[in-house]
């Protein structure tokens, strides 16, 4: 048995390869492409979704939104001798989250739960001009544990936009008081070339990558939530059951922070590897995989594999045909700098893009609406952001044009 | 003179005996597999991400020299009989004679092949020739071809390595050092200065913030100058990296309140 949920120091992070067969696949795929001179998939976003055969009530009674109850029991643990510590090595505890871990959900969840003083990040303005209330909000704090969930938010990648944070980090330095800092995965690398921040906290956490196992485990837990069957996941072309959902466990479910070793489907690991073992992506590319179109053909094989079932067989799509967003074919440096820009900070607003890369408010709308279109990136609460099914792909384009990536 | 002419003579092959379609089809075949590979490995060259675009066209110098090499020597020993001595003869009269029409000419060619060798330059690199500075766009067998930043194509001929100070900003890398220079009045405080134009260096969205970002000063009987020293993520982005450096340093600069010297002060050289 195993913890599902489990934060390592960020020097013990192993990234996730794919399984021998999809890499065989991808390297023949790209040299039939290459040879047929047709260019790698360039948008391919799934924005019909009503036309999907899954419901989208379905859709979230099978594969639900995940809640964080167990990573914040987890990250409790984690911290928790750290907190208890008379005299700690370190007054500071930085939590690194990549985009769509649920870094910040699980901060706040753990200072509700503990009644620490849990600080949002600065406004723009705020961060442009020095932030100083900001700052005396922390520094007047008496609460024994102050939480600041967002790093990434507390700076902006412009000439007045470091100002705040150096100052943070300094006063941060120089007290003794408790502080639980998150930080994007992003943010962590370009604060480190930028104000090496990583020789000031030499200890932070991460949490560590959803493997094939891990997935399965957890998909299944969160089915077993919602939904009253039993279900067997098969995948559309050979039949192969990728997940079972067992309601006759159902009373006696597995405790869903500890699961069991046991091979996981290639599907699995194919999307643990994708998505870089991030859960929220992997969750969205799921989702992505269970979204069959209306007139797929379910081969032969699987329709006979699936007779058996005792319960409601859902269908996956293999791999080779999932639809995940792609980077544009003719993208811009602009779109590029909004990409790394967006990343970067976690999410930015609209209003904040003009001056960051000296570019017109126009430039930016269309820039933004573009990304939009592909799949890339959208809006929520006033804040663009990667959209969790995109993010491989932005990540992958990033890394490949040699711009500064997260070191996950 | 009979005797030494029949000599000359004996050294090529009977002339209804030379296949002159052989060697047509030979040179039509070597320009032809050229042009493949050329397109083949530009094609490539293209779709591979950005970091490794600069890996393939070098290579095709390369390629076009192995080429034309061996189709010069699989066409020879069809026009003259293949001994030491003929070749020997052959070569001397011919080299004799084009050696003095076209010195230069051959001089570049020779100077082509060393540079295909030597890498001095290469496809994509940021050079400076005699004044001349661009990208390298291709390697001919003759001369090279640069694109100024003011968009100008300069043929400048191999030859110019046996005599010239050739500088390569990148040397086969992606990216390369650029530099963004500010003249200020003296009167002001240097290590505030330093630090926002780092700072300016550090928030570009060109900058590579995995190579040195650095800020020289030195002191000038005209004033301080300042220079930021950085590299862009992509190379080709020289011109827009700098200038992006240029209109935010200014703009921060003017927030503390620093003056540029001005125009009549810089003519007074250093």
């Amino acid at each position: 048995m195993k913890d599902l949920w489990q934060f390592i120091p960020l020097g013990s992070y192993e990234r996730l390869s794919e399984p021998k067969s999809e890499i065989a696949r991808k390297g023949a795929k790209a040299f039939m492409d290459w040879l047929r001179r047709r260019k790698p998939a360039g948008v391919s976003v799934d924005i019909h979704a009503e036309l999907r055969s899954i419901p989208q009530q379905m859709l979230d009674t099978v594969a639900p939104p995940p809640d964080w109850e167990d990573k914040t029991v987890a990250l409790h643990d984690a911290v928790l001798p750290w907190i208890n510590a008379e005299k700690p090595e370190y007054t500071s505890q930085v939590i690194i989250g990549a985009p769509g871990s649920g870094t910040r959900q699980t901060m706040e969840q753990l200072s509700l739960s503990h009644k620490w003083e849990f600080i949002e990040p600065p406004s723009p303005t705020e961060i442009l001009t020095g932030g100083k209330e900001w700052l005396s909000v922390i520094k007047d704090s008496e609460n024994t544990v102050v939480v600041i969930p967002e790093l990434e938010r507390c700076f902006i990648r412009h000439t007045d936009g470091l100002t705040l944070v150096r100052d943070f980090l300094d006063f941060v330095w120089e007290r003794n008081q408790r502080y639980i800092i998150g930080c994007n995965s992003w943010a962590w690398s370009y604060l480190s070339r930028v104000l090496s921040i990583d020789s000031q906290f030499r200890n932070p956490l991460i949490l560590r990558p959803f493997d094939g196992q891990r997935l399965e485990h957890w998909f299944r837990s969160m089915a077993q939530t919602t939904c009253k069957h039993t279900l067997i996941f098969r995948q559309s072309d050979n039949g192969e059951a990728i997940l079972t959902v067992n309601q006759a466990d159902g009373n006696k479910k597995e405790k869903s922070e500890t699961y069991r070793d046991k091979e996981s489907s290639d599907l699995l690991k194919i999307i643990a590897a994708r998505s870089n073992g991030i859960p929220l992506v992997a969750w969205a590319i799921w989702r992505n995989c269970l979204q069959i179109s209306a007139d797929a053909i379910i081969e032969d094989e699987a329709q006979r594999a699936a007779k058996m079932d005792q319960g409601l067989t859902i269908w996956v799509r293999p791999w080779a045909q999932t639809e995940l967003p792609a980077i544009p074919h003719e993208i811009s440096k602009t779109d590029v700098f909004v990409l790394h820009a967006v990343l970067l900070h976690g999410g930015i607003h609209e209003d904040v893009l003009p001056m960051m890369l000296s570019i017109q408010q126009s430039t930016a709308v269309k820039s933004l609406q573009r990304l939009l279109q592909a799949g890339l990136i959208k809006e929520e609460n006033g804040l663009w952001r990667t959209t969790l099914s995109g993010y491989p792909a932005v990540k992958k384009y990033l890394a490949a044009e040699d711009y500064l990536t997260d070191m996950l | 003179m009979t005797g030494s002419g029949n000599n000359f003579y004996q050294v090529f092959h009977e002339f209804q005996n030379i296949s002159f379609l052989l060697i047509a089809s030979i040179i039509a075949g070597a320009f032809l597999m050229i042009y493949i590979l050329q397109r083949l490995i530009l094609a490539l060259a293209k779709r591979v991400p950005g970091k490794f675009r600069l890996i393939l066209p070098p290579m095709i110098p390369i390629f076009r020299l192995t080429i034309l090499i061996a189709a010069f020597f699989s066409i020879v020993p069809l026009i003259i009989k293949p001994t030491v001595q003929n070749f020997i003869a052959i070569f001397g009269a011919v080299g004799l004679t084009l050696g003095f029409a076209f010195k230069d000419y051959f001089s570049s060619l020779i100077a082509g092949i060393v540079a295909v060798w030597e890498q001095p330059y290469r496809p994509g690199d940021w050079i400076t020739v005699d004044e001349v500075y661009g990208e390298v766009q291709s390697l001919g067998l003759r001369s090279v071809l640069v694109l100024t930043p003011d968009d100008t194509l300069v043929n400048i001929p191999h030859s110019k390595i046996w005599n010239s100070s050739i500088s390569n900003a990148n040397s086969g890398k992606h990216t390369h050092l650029c530099i963004a220079d500010f003249f200020l009045d003296p009167r002001h405080d240097a290590q505030a200065v330093r630090r926002r134009l780092l700072d300016v260096a550090l928030t570009s969205p060109y900058l590579q913030l995995d190579r040195p970002v650095n800020v020289m000063v030195s002191e000038k009987p005209w004033g301080t100058h300042y220079r930021i020293k950085a590299y862009p993520v992509d190379g080709r982005d020289e011109f827009h990296f700098t200038t992006d450096l240029t209109v935010r340093g200014k703009s921060a600069l003017s927030g503390l309140g620093v003056s540029h010297v001005t125009a009549p002060a810089i003519t007074l050289k250093d």
